[in-house]
């Protein structure tokens, strides 16, 4: 613990050294202080940042094709010319991992931001207007959080068609009333403040209120809110791919990977495992950072 | 709705471990007792000896076999262990909700049927030989083989006590047609399996003889009599049960009815006055596993001693388990991708030869059957009557040759094509393997996953262009295989569109001179014929003759040929010491 410590102090200051003939910037200096105050987040920050990479590149990254299968190549153990072994199909998995990230963090990136700008508008609305359409908002969003998340997002995309596009709005419908119902608490106090009511006697309109004074003020809590929503939208993503409502297979994805791999848990256990771990650490890691951007930017826990 | 599911699977599956588990104990116990009586090992010897009744042969009449499964403990500790006995369970795909041999409820229950009822003829030694008598003692063929004349068996009970006569056996098969019959349920289509509708008339002649008089005479109608369709049951439940027969079957088969529980569990119990010997287990139970991973585990664990559809991906692992036996069937059942013509580009024949050559089978057998399949021909398999290996040239992957094909469609490429298939069992592999192939000559595959429920509906109503199915000989005669999907009176003209096609009159005519012919030789002409014209015309692309296994616990004893395809007929097995 300790030596890790100081391992990690060591290469703090040689960061700060690094950076120090450089005009050691602002932006520099706080991220360093960010690090040191949030560990975990940063590593799982690393480990989100190395994957989107990945599957950024994936294609530049991998000698194997993501889909198509090799059959004299199946059942080969991790390590080797395979770095995570291969599938049932002979299909290499680390470059199933990667080409599956596309699916898997798109699904939940794209659902939280689908999310939270509807949820967001909602509540401004809702809190912005008052009476029956507040209330009309309000009870519908009630209405939708009476059921389960999954249970929502399984019920969507069974009744529309198995698919990414609706994966995503499947997950997204689901995490609108959380967005709605903390924005138009948040925008209800903001409306009575001082500087507001001042806009308004000086004859500021609706429109320049509300994106001069309000949603600006609403930003970081949506951000932390967005950045809770992710880990559930991102282990959602996987859990309705595992239930095959997601991408189409041969398309790989995490939980695609795991439903089609369970059947081998006995005898070649690290095909259905890996991607399991990997869901696991994707989530693992947006709840480090939302954890750490919640302390962050709460000016009572910052002190 | 899945939730439900779910904790009903997690109940019953507790109270299921806790009796087989009871009941494996006791079979254990009894097993240990078994080598302190009289030779185990006459009992294996039972289904090879032909017709002469056998029950002297096996040594057991105690009185624990009549035991019931509930407290299966009680077996080993209040009477001494005989030779043989124990209980098997079995472990099918599912359970079906009825017992009707009318109608299809599922592979589970055709299992329960088969060892349930007799019928008038019995398979042959080995799977593909001419039919044995079965409660027919003997029969006559008329010359021109219309008119079949059979003689019963005298002195067989059915398990209720009544004896097989001729009303019964004239009832059991009629009563899908005669919708006066008490027992007639709306709907009834299974007949067509033992070849009802080329039936003129089936009547009695005295007590115990029946006279079934053909339209066109069937080479193959003797076989079609041991189909699980063919089930003679007991007139008294027919009048007692009504519709209701198919939860209450009465037959005279090796096993009776113990309990069923509809879409969960059967129980069945040996019937100590069958006509060919009690058999030597006491008790099987049938249980229903939907879900593979519960059925590996269920495999694993010793809680199954007789797995009839193990999955395919754990064979391996199956056969690195030292108290496992993975025994590999036959090459019985065809697997195929049905090119519906009716559905464009599958009316193009060059895109069906491009399909044909595109697909690697070396590879679907090795990755997707894991080593259990043979590479083949036509519809008719090595082991079966017409086999011609000419068509293993033509069956094959050939990608150049696929390529040259597609080209010559004259279609714009990549040809946008729709490959539909069940999403359980090898299937997903399959298709995904074959969706690489044709990709990678010249194809653009979307992949259309159904469940099991809407597979054969879509399929059915020809909605498919490309579909994947299996065909087992249950009756083992190529016209059975042959028939369903080209006559167009068949039952499965969704896979293909021949039916609906020009091909039609050309397909009929050949199937029925097949079926007419007795010769054996001119008979084997015309599948050759048939197997060429379907080789030239492609209406489906054969991928394997799949060699369908089953899973035995170490102490299970299967005799040869009691497994064939999905046909199980348990009365020859017997379980020894563990």
């Amino acid at each position: 613990m300790a030596a890790t410590q100081t391992a990690q102090a060591q290469r703090l200051t040689s960061a700060n050294a690094m950076a120090q003939p450089i005009e050691s910037s602002r932006g520099m200096r706080r991220a360093v202080r960010f690090a040191r105050r949030f560990k975990a987040a940063t590593v799982g920050l690393l480990f989100l940042i190395v994957i989107s990479l990945g599957a950024l590149f994936a294609p530049a990254l991998s000698p194997h094709h993501p889909t198509r299968p090799n059959i004299p190549a199946r059942f080969q153990p991790p390590g080797g010319q395979h770095l995570l072994g291969t599938d049932d199909l002979g299909r290499d998995i680390a470059t199933r991992i990667v080409y599956g990230a596309r699916n898997t963090l798109a699904a939940g990136v794209l659902s939280v931001v689908l999310a939270s700008l509807v949820g967001s508008a909602i509540g401004i609305i809702a809190a912005y207007r008052g009476g029956w359409l507040d209330n009309l908002l309000m009870r519908a969003m009630d209405v939708m959080l009476s059921f389960p998340a999954i249970l929502l997002a399984i019920l969507i995309v069974a009744s529309l068609r198995p698919g990414m596009v609706n994966l995503i709005v499947a997950i997204a419908f689901s995490l609108i009333p959380t967005f709605a119902r903390l924005v138009r608490s948040v925008v209800l106090g903001l409306t009575h403040l001082e500087h507001v009511t001042a806009s308004r006697a000086l004859g500021a309109n609706d429109r320049h209120i509300v994106f001069k004074h309000i949603i600006p003020n609403t930003v970081p809590l949506i951000l932390i809110q967005a950045t809770a929503a992710l880990a559930v939208a991102i282990s959602t993503a996987a859990a309705l791919n595992y239930l095959g409502l997601g991408v189409e297979p041969p398309q790989p994805d995490w939980g695609l990977m795991v439903a089609e791999g369970q059947k081998h848990v006995f005898s070649a256990a690290y095909i259905p495992l890996i991607p399991g771990l990997f869901i696991t650490a994707a989530v693992l890691s947006v709840n480090f950072i939302g954890d750490a951007v919640r302390d962050y930017l709460d000016p009572v826990l910052k002190r | 709705m899945t939730t439900k599911r779910e904790s009903n699977r997690i109940v019953t599956r507790r109270a299921f471990l806790r009796v087989s588990g009871a009941a494996g104990v006791g079979a254990l116990l009894a097993a240990c007792a078994a080598p302190a009586a009289p030779a185990p090992t006459a009992a294996p010897a039972a289904p090879a000896a032909t017709e002469a009744p056998i029950a002297t042969q096996v040594p057991i009449a105690t009185p624990e076999s009549v035991a019931p499964t509930a407290e299966p403990t009680v077996a080993p500790t209040e009477a001494p262990a005989a030779a043989g006995g124990g209980t098997l369970v079995f472990a099918a795909e599912a359970i079906g909700e009825s017992l009707e041999p009318g109608l299809w409820n599922g592979f589970g229950n055709s299992n329960i049927l088969d060892n349930v009822y007799d019928r008038l003829t019995q398979p042959g030694e080995k799977w593909t030989d001419p039919a044995r008598p079965g409660l027919a003692e003997s029969w006559e063929i008329s010359p021109d083989g219309l008119v079949y004349t059979f003689k019963l068996r005298p002195g067989i009970k059915f398990h209720d006590g009544t004896e097989v006569s001729a009303d019964a056996v004239v009832r059991s098969l009629n009563r899908m047609t005669d919708e006066s019959d008490k027992s007639h349920v709306k709907g009834m289509y299974m007949n067509a399996e033992y070849g009802n509708a080329n039936w003129d008339k089936f009547e009695k002649v005295d007590d115990m003889t029946v006279k079934l008089t053909l339209k066109q005479p069937d080479a193959a109608q003797l076989h079609r009599l041991f189909h699980p369709a063919a089930a003679i049951m007991s007139v008294k439940a027919m009048d007692e049960f009504g519709p209701e027969v198919g939860l209450n079957p009465v037959g005279a088969g090796p096993f009776k009815l113990e309990r069923f529980v509809p879409g969960q569990e059967a129980t069945l119990v040996a019937f100590d006055d069958y006509w060919q010997g009690r058999p030597a287990i006491d008790t099987v139970i049938f249980r229903g596993y939907p879900d593979e991973a519960a059925m590996i585990a269920a495999i694993e664990a010793g809680e199954v001693n007789f797995a009839a559809y193990p999955p395919s991906a754990a064979i391996q692992q199956f056969q690195n388990n030292p108290n496992l036996k993975v025994e590999k069937g036959p090459p019985l059942v065809n697997l195929f991708v049905g090119l519906n013509r009716q559905q464009p580009p599958m009316d193009n024949i060059n895109v069906r030869r491009a399909i044909n050559f595109a697909i690697n089978r070396q590879n679907l057998i090795d990755g997707a059957l894991y080593g259990l399949g043979e590479l083949p021909a036509s519809f008719v398999g090595p082991a079966e009557f017409g086999y011609d290996p000419a068509g293993l040239e033509i069956s094959v992957y050939d990608p150049e040759k696929a390529k040259a094909a597609l080209a010559e469609s004259g279609l714009p490429q990549p040809v946008e094509i729709t490959f539909s298939y069940e999403n359980n069992r090898f299937w997903p592999q399959m298709a995904e393997l074959i969706k690489s192939d044709l990709e990678a000559v010249g194809f653009t595959v979307t992949l259309d996953k159904l469940d099991a429920s809407a597979y054969p509906a879509k399929v059915g109503a020809g909605e498919t262009q490309l579909n994947m199915t299996q065909r087992s000989l249950w009756v083992p005669d190529p016209d059975n295989k042959v028939r369903l999907l080209h006559s167009s009176q068949g039952s499965a003209q969704g896979e293909t569109g021949v039916a609906k096609s020009d091909m039609a009159a050309k397909y009929d005519e050949l199937l029925d001179d097949g079926r007419s012919e007795t010769d054996p030789e001119k008979r084997k002409a015309i599948y050759k014929e048939i197997q060429d014209l379907i080789l030239e015309d492609l209406p489906y692309v054969m991928l394997a003759y799949y060699e369908k296994p089953f899973v035995v616990a170490g102490n299970v004893n299967v005799p040869p040929n009691a497994v064939n395809t999905e046909r199980i007929f348990l009365r020859g097995i017997t379980i020894g010491p563990a």
